[in-house]
């Protein structure tokens, strides 16, 4: 062995402390991460093998309509399948005397899932089970002891036989969590399962198959590999449960609708046939019935009609005597009247013959009176049309008359009256009348007027033709002068056109001058002949006008004034003449219309004679018929009253005979009569015999009718409850306890990820401090080996060994109580929850070595570190004597008013702090570790626990809970109300409805209760709150209410919606998140319950405050409730706690592991750093000590920098051991709770406190080395 | 002190030391008897392994002894419990090492009062490093001053604690001459000045001269005790 490893084995041997303190830290590290990272891969292989062993299923298949043998056989000919076996699952009431629980009860396996045998045997025949352990304690039963087992709903009558005694206890796979599953009976929660031998059901159908798929077996349940191949497997099943579910619904339909239509047919059969035998009956009850009424009603018939018949006739015969009595006086007056009526008719006609004679007379005055009437007529006919003559001669004379007058009067007023000094024509006319013949001056002067008149127009004759002369002369010369003009114009034209001095523009011009000239000429003649026109006294066109005018008259011009006379008189002669006939005219016409009148009054007296004449005439008619008549009457008396006579004799002998007949019938008709109704009788009472008969043969075929339909009704309604049969293909992750210990594994592996880093942290940062420390130490051993000649790699190579050999020593051992200690601790606890056999342990590799090179590494890069810096220095300044490490200035001092007040102790301290940086972080990380672990630790431990408390105590305000049957009916529910208001240990109750169900969003899936709550009432009993700020919450009908770790799970905010999936799946939107711990539960309305569901909310659970919630007297109360119908199971909340509260104690078991952890942490930090000061200080220890310091003082001055260093740890445990809190909770958390998530005020005390503890503890230790410090030491030379 | 004026102030009597290392038993100090007056300067002189320092230990409280009995200032301090010891280190002894163990961490002042905060009548730690000359050094770290300085600082604190003995383990050992002549002068000014009992232990022979009292040691015993009346001031003794 070379010098150089001696020395390092020697080293070894004197540095033991140094050694053991890295090789245990080492070894801690390795041991946290080996452990804690195998735990989770251990546990699924355990897990794996403990499936395999039991053969248990990859896949379950549960089927809505149940799986026949055959769906099991083809199963097992799908590719992929290994195996396929059939079971019967069903729920039932397990019950002794005195207890009932819910339970699973399975058919013993064949091949899958097989059983473990616990104790006792298997079950082999109908009448045995096998159980778990759980229901001997829940049932208070003890093998060979015999329970019940009642089925109900769906599975009634499932189960052969009702009474089973237990003969084993047993485990299954299936089972290996503590949960149990739900269930339709009882609280929902089952309790413990069972299993029976196949033959104890009565199924006709699996309810449920298990497939183990091929090659599963070989891969490690919960890896990835594993998951892959059955989720293939899975989707590859698919169709097939499809296919299979439809086969199976269709069978069922066909078999059941087949069942159906032979019993209602069988039934149809039945009831025609009774229909048909009733109807028989009741119509041969009819015909008798008739028969019967029939006879009846002729004997009263015969009855009525004799006392009739014979009534009758006897009045008849009463009658007839009476008539002929009355006919013999009728008779008698019938001859006296036709007497008296002979003679009317005589006088009659004497007045007829009066009458006739007097209507003649009349008739011809009348006729007499018409002849001078139309005589009359003539005569006025002729005098209109002599009138209407003169009127037409008067006319013409009118119009002669006026028309000569009318041309007199105008000459006369026109050309003799003007000047004439007369005013009017009459006037004159008149004058000229009183001169008469003789004429006088009148006339003369009438005469001068005439003969101007006469010249006046011969002069304006003349007039006129002189003017109409000169106009014509004017227009001539004006049409000269215009030629002429026109004449010069074309001659000043040409002149234009021509040069000035052309010979011919001077003849031009000549010329234009002559024609001018002659122009001027004519235009002067013009003019003259003009002004003569307008001096004219008159123009031409008046001239020609009263020319015109005095023409129109001159023909009548009257010749002389003797003319005009005459004319004048004449006129007047006529006008009187005319006068004198119209007067005439007018007396002709008055004397015709009076004479008019005269003859329509002359007409109007005839016709009214002639109407009085036809009057009479057709009196004097109807007088002759009546006399006819009265004629012939007289003869028909006259026959009438002979018959009668005859009649009257007849009637006499009539009588006689009918009153004997009558006599003799009467007789007769009674004895038939007396006859008839003793039949009758006797026909009445077989009727009545019959009636009774009919009516009990119908009650009975209708009772039978009516069961049978109703039979029918309920089969089709079973029809067509049988749903579209689907076949839900699970992996094993449907299997509750599976999937959580899965999770459960993973949360280990979480957990594994952490504590193990900060171990290394520690430990790595002690192995540089330590080396450091070490290299230093031995400083002028290092300058005195190179100053031999060693090479740096072998000096080096010490110090490596040295940091290697307590590392992997450290590593190995670590490996080995990690692979075996942690595991097993950590499987033990989760034993309790799972039933699964011990841990299998495992060595992985992979993990060893990263665990040793981990730790390898650690150390090596520390003292390569540590030696470095050192190496690198000359072998002579390596031999002197280090220089101590100059004390330096803090920035404390700077500070002079604080600095000034530290004593030099606390001088020492602070410098020290900032000159052993490493230490310093080393340490605080370490203690801070330890704190927060410690934190962490009785965070849990509180979290779980306060969880109870606050769930129990503050959240659930009701006291017991009480589960009623769905269907409770309302004489029930009151009955129940009626005793719960009316007990006085009840203070108050709360209806509600409360329903295990299944909570899916798109992120995950759990079950939760439903409970359906009104909002006014639910506070007394819930309190509703949200997390943190713990502001109160309102339940309305927005929404639901839901607990913050289902919002979690489901990854759900407020105003989300999630599927609830019950009976029905409904959406329902979040509108609060509570807070609560223990299970899931969505709070809803009772209307927002009828919005989602569609209908009323059934309540089936009461939640109870009690007065005296102590188990006595809720025990006698419930006693009581149990026995009331409908009640089905009553729980009181402290009972429930205390369940969950033993499961929760496990929990203690966490903490005290990571105390554990904690302490060590902190114990080896501690120490070493305790270690370091005393050893690297040894002198200045001896040195104080000389000085006189007390060992409490020399104490002081060493712990004082680690009290600091663990105060100063101890904050940075406090402000990292919340996150690591709640990153454990996290970690640990399981689906079915949420942990308190704030951490405990208490835990920070706990872990300052302990922290605390370890420190003074190490310092303990520290101290006792410290009184060992040699004083002598001060005294040797620093080396 | 007229009721002690017979007794002397430091009375070794009859001590021995033995150290039992495994099985062999080294007897340090055989039966050795002195004795030392008030505000003498004493030289304790022997050679390497002699048991000077053992002596020194025994009379400095750091050590007990096996047999025989210590008296200091009329107390029996060969008696005394540890802590009695310590008491006794911490008020009565002011100690000067070879190496000076001068804490690093504090500067020279710091050092002094590490010394006077302890006892019960210390004297001021500023005048006492003014009195040892290193009134421009007081807010030096150890590591910043020349090996005299920072034996002088702790002179310096070994008298800030005014003790009635003033013991020195070969204060010149880790010194040049010179400054090893300027410490001594140190010393026997103290003693001179103050009326301090000053033990200086060496292996040097050469400071006899300068003591009013040297003891000689050799193999555990005294070998020879002679009183200088006429001691030679430091400056004056060469070796």
């Amino acid at each position: 062995m070379k010098a150089i490893q001696k020395d390092l084995w020697r080293e070894v041997k004197n540095t033991q402390n140094r050694f053991l303190s890295i090789l245990i830290l080492v070894a801690l590290a390795v041991a946290f991460l080996s452990g804690l990272r195998a735990t989770a891969p251990n546990m699924k292989r355990t897990c794996d093998s403990y499936m395999d062993g039991q053969n248990f299923m990859d896949i379950q298949i549960l089927a809505t309509l149940g799986i026949t043998a055959e769906d099991v056989a083809a199963l097992r000919k799908q590719p992929g399948v290994s195996g396929a076996e059939g079971a019967y699952v069903i729920d039932a009431m397990a019950s002794t005397q005195d207890l009932d629980i819910v339970t699973k009860v399975y058919s013993l396996p064949r091949e899958i899932n097989q059983l473990a045998v616990t104790e006792g045997r298997l079950p082999e025949s109908d009448g045995e089970c096998a159980v778990e352990k759980k229901l001997l304690t829940d049932l208070g039963v003890e093998m060979g002891d015999t329970i019940g087992l009642l089925t109900s709903g769906d599975y009634e009558g499932a189960l052969v036989s009702r009474e089973f005694t237990i003969v084993g206890t047993v485990t299954s796979p299936y089972y290996i969590s503590v949960e149990r599953g739900s269930s339709t009976l009882g609280t929902g929660q089952v309790s413990a399962y069972l299993f029976l031998p196949e033959e104890s059901f009565d199924l006709d159908y699996y309810t449920a198959a298990y497939v183990t798929a091929a090659g599963a077996k070989e891969e490690v349940a919960f890896s990835e590999e594993y998951d892959a191949l059955v989720d293939g497997e899975v989707d590859a099943l698919e169709d097939f449960g499809q296919e299979r579910a439809q086969l199976r619904h269709d069978t069922l339909v066909g078999d059941a609708t087949e069942t159906l239509n032979d019993a209602q047919g069988e039934l149809d059969e039945a009831k025609a046939e009774a229909e048909a035998e009733l109807s028989d009956a009741w119509a041969a009850l009819a015909d008798a019935r008739a028969e019967l009424d029939d006879g009846w009603s002729e004997v009263n018939d015969a009855k009525e009609t004799l006392a009739r018949e014979t009534a009758d006739a006897q009045q008849q015969i009463a009658d007839a005597k009476a008539e002929l009595a009355d006919a013999l006086t009728e008779l008698n007056d019938g001859e006296a009247d036709y007497a008296d009526g002979y003679a009317e008719y005589l006088d009659g006609l004497a007045q007829y013959q009066d009458g006739l004679k007097e209507y003649e007379k009349n008739k011809a005055q009348v006729d007499e009176g018409w002849d001078k009437y139309y005589d009359g007529l003539d005569d006025y006919r002729r005098g209109v049309a002599q009138l209407q003559s003169a009127y037409a001669q008067l006319q013409s004379g009118e119009a002669d008359y006026a028309g000569y007058k009318q041309q007199f009067d105008s000459f006369v007023s026109g050309y003799l009256l003007p000047g004439s000094g007369y005013a009017s024509v009459g006037a004159l006319g008149e004058a000229l009348a009183a001169e008469g013949t003789a004429g006088g001056p009148v006339h003369q002067q009438v005469q001068a007027s005439l003969d101007k008149l006469q010249s006046q127009i011969s002069r304006l004759r003349q007039t006129v033709a002189k003017l109409e002369e000169l106009e014509t002369n004017l227009k001539n010369l004006q049409a000269g002068i215009a030629q002429l003009e026109s004449q010069i114009v074309q001659l000043k034209n040409q002149l234009a056109g021509l040069a000035p001095d052309d010979p011919q523009a001077a003849e031009i011009q000549a010329r234009i001058a002559e024609l001018e000239t002659t122009l001027a000429g004519c235009r002067s003649q013009a003019d003259a002949l003009e002004k003569a026109l307008s001096s004219s006294p008159i123009s031409l066109e008046e001239a020609r006008a009263q020319l015109a005018e005095l023409e129109k008259v001159e023909g009548h011009i009257p010749a002389s004034a003797e003319a005009v006379r005459t004319s004048y008189q004449q006129l007047m002669s006529s006008r009187a003449k005319l006068d004198a006939g119209w007067s005439e005219y007018y007396a002709g016409q008055r004397q015709l219309s009076s004479a008019w009148r005269q003859l329509q009054g002359a007409k109007a007296e005839l016709e009214n004679a002639g109407e009085q004449l036809t009057k009479g005439w057709a009196e004097l008619e109807d007088a002759r018929l009546e006399l006819v008549h009265a004629e012939q009457e007289l003869a028909d008396a006259r026959a009438e009253l002979d018959n009668g006579w005859r009649e009257y004799k007849d009637g006499l002998q009539e009588a006689a005979d009918a009153e004997q007949e009558l006599e003799q019938t009467v007789a007769d008709a009674q004895l038939e009569i007396a006859d008839a109704i003793r039949e009758l009788r006797s026909g009445e009472l077989e009727y009545s015999d019959g009636l009774n008969e009919y009516y009990d043969g119908k009650a009975e075929a209708d009772s039978k009718i009516a069961d049978a339909e109703d039979q029918l009704a309920d089969a089709r309604r079973k029809i067509a409850d049988i749903e579209d049969g689907e076949w839900y293909i699970l992996s094993r992750d449907s299997n509750p306890g599976y999937l959580g210990f899965g999770q459960d594994a993973d949360r280990m592996g979480n957990l594994a990820s952490v504590f193990p880093v900060l171990f290394f942290l520690v430990a790595a940062l002690v192995c540089l401090t330590t080396m450091t420390r070490m290299v230093e130490e031995q400083r002028t051993q290092i300058g005195c080996l190179k100053a031999l000649g060693y090479t740096r790699w072998k000096i080096s190579k010490k110090y490596l060994g040295y940091g290697l050999l307590p590392s992997l020593l450290g590593g190995v051992l670590g490996l080995v109580i990690g692979y075996t200690l942690f595991p097993t601790m950590i499987f033990t606890a989760y034993q309790i929850m799972y039933d699964i056999p011990d841990i299998e342990l495992h060595q992985y590799t992979g993990l060893s070595a990263l665990c040793l090179l981990s730790a390898a590494a650690c150390t090596t890069v520390a003292t390569l570190a540590a030696c470095l810096t050192t190496l690198a220095d000359s072998p002579a300044n390596l031999m002197r004597p280090k220089t101590p490490k100059p004390g330096k200035r803090v920035i404390l001092e700077y500070i002079r008013p604080l600095w000034r007040r530290l004593s030099f102790q606390k001088k020492v301290t602070v410098r020290n702090l900032f000159r052993y940086q490493k230490r310093f972080w080393m340490t605080v990380i370490g203690i801070g570790g330890c704190t927060a672990l410690i934190i962490a630790g009785f965070g849990l431990r509180s979290s779980i626990l306060v969880t109870m408390d606050v769930q129990y105590e503050e959240i659930y305000l009701y006291a017991a809970q009480l589960s009623t049957s769905e269907n409770l009916l309302d004489t029930e529910r009151e009955a129940l109300e009626d005793y719960l208001s009316s007990t006085p240990e009840v203070s108050g109750y709360l209806s509600c409805r409360m329903t295990n169900l299944n909570a899916e969003s798109d992120s995950y899936s759990t079950s939760a209760y439903l409970e359906v709550v009104d909002p006014d009432e639910i506070e007394d009993y819930v309190l509703l709150r949200t997390c943190g700020d713990q502001e109160p919450l309102t339940l309305s009908d927005d929404g639901v209410i839901i607990d913050q770790k289902l919002s979690e799970l489901l990854d759900l905010g407020l105003g989300d919606s999630f599927t609830l999936d019950g009976d029905e799946r409904v959406e329902v939107t979040v509108a609060g998140i509570m807070e609560n711990y223990l299970g899931h539960f969505v709070y809803m309305t009772p209307s927002y319950y009828r919005q989602v569901y569609g209908e009323a909310v059934t309540r089936n659970a009461y939640l109870l405050a009690l007065s005296d919630p102590s188990a006595v007297a809720a025990d006698a109360l419930f006693a009581e409730l149990m026995q009331l119908h409908g009640v089905t199971s009553a729980s009181r909340m402290e009972d429930t706690r205390d369940t969950y509260q033993s499961s929760m104690e496990r929990i203690d078991f966490v903490v005290v592991i990571v105390i554990l952890c904690a302490a060590a942490l902190a114990l080896v930090v501690l120490y070493n750093l305790s270690n370091i000061n005393i050893t690297e200080r040894r002198r200045e220890l001896a040195t104080i000590k000389v000085l006189g310091f007390y060992d409490r003082e020399v104490s002081a001055y060493v712990n004082r920098e680690q009290v600091v260093l663990t105060g100063a740890g101890i904050a940075l445990g406090i402000l990292s051991g919340h996150f690591l809190h709640v990153w454990l909770i996290h970690s640990v958390e399981i689906d079915l709770m949420m942990f308190g998530r704030e951490t405990d005020p208490l835990a920070y005390v706990w872990a300052v406190g302990l922290t605390i503890l370890f420190s003074v503890l190490v310092s303990q230790l520290a101290g006792r080395r410290m009184k060992k410090v040699d004083m002598v030491e001060s005294l040797k030379s620093a080396e | 002190m007229a009721e002690q004026g017979n007794a002397s102030f430091v009375i070794f009597e009859d001590v021995s030391k033995i150290y039992q290392v495994g099985e062999v038993s080294i007897r340090a100090v055989d039966h050795i008897s002195f004795s030392i007056e008030r505000g003498e300067f004493v030289v304790i002189v022997g050679p390497s392994g002699a048991g000077k320092t053992t002596v020194l230990n025994m009379l400095g409280g750091m050590d007990s002894c096996s047999s025989g009995s210590i008296l200091v200032d009329g107390n029996l301090v060969s008696g005394y419990t540890q802590r009695q010891l310590t008491t006794y280190r911490r008020h009565d002894i002011g100690f000067v090492f070879q190496f000076y163990n001068l804490v690093q961490n504090l500067t020279a002042l710091e050092n002094v009062e590490l010394a006077s905060e302890i006892c019960r009548d210390p004297l001021d730690a500023g005048t006492v490093l003014d009195e040892v000359g290193l009134s421009e050094r007081k807010n030096n770290f150890p590591g910043q001053l020349s090996g005299g300085e920072q034996q002088r600082v702790s002179i310096a604190r070994a008298l800030a604690k005014n003790p009635k003995l003033l013991l020195c383990d070969e204060p010149t050992g880790a010194l040049d001459y010179q400054t090893g002549k300027a410490i001594l002068k140190l010393l026997q000014d103290t003693c001179r000045e103050k009326g301090m009992t000053v033990i200086v232990i060496t292996h040097n022979s050469a400071l006899c001269p300068m003591a009013d009292r040297v003891i000689r040691i050799k193999n555990g015993t005294v070998a020879d005790m002679q009183l200088n009346p006429q001691p030679t001031p430091v400056e004056e003794i060469e070796w």
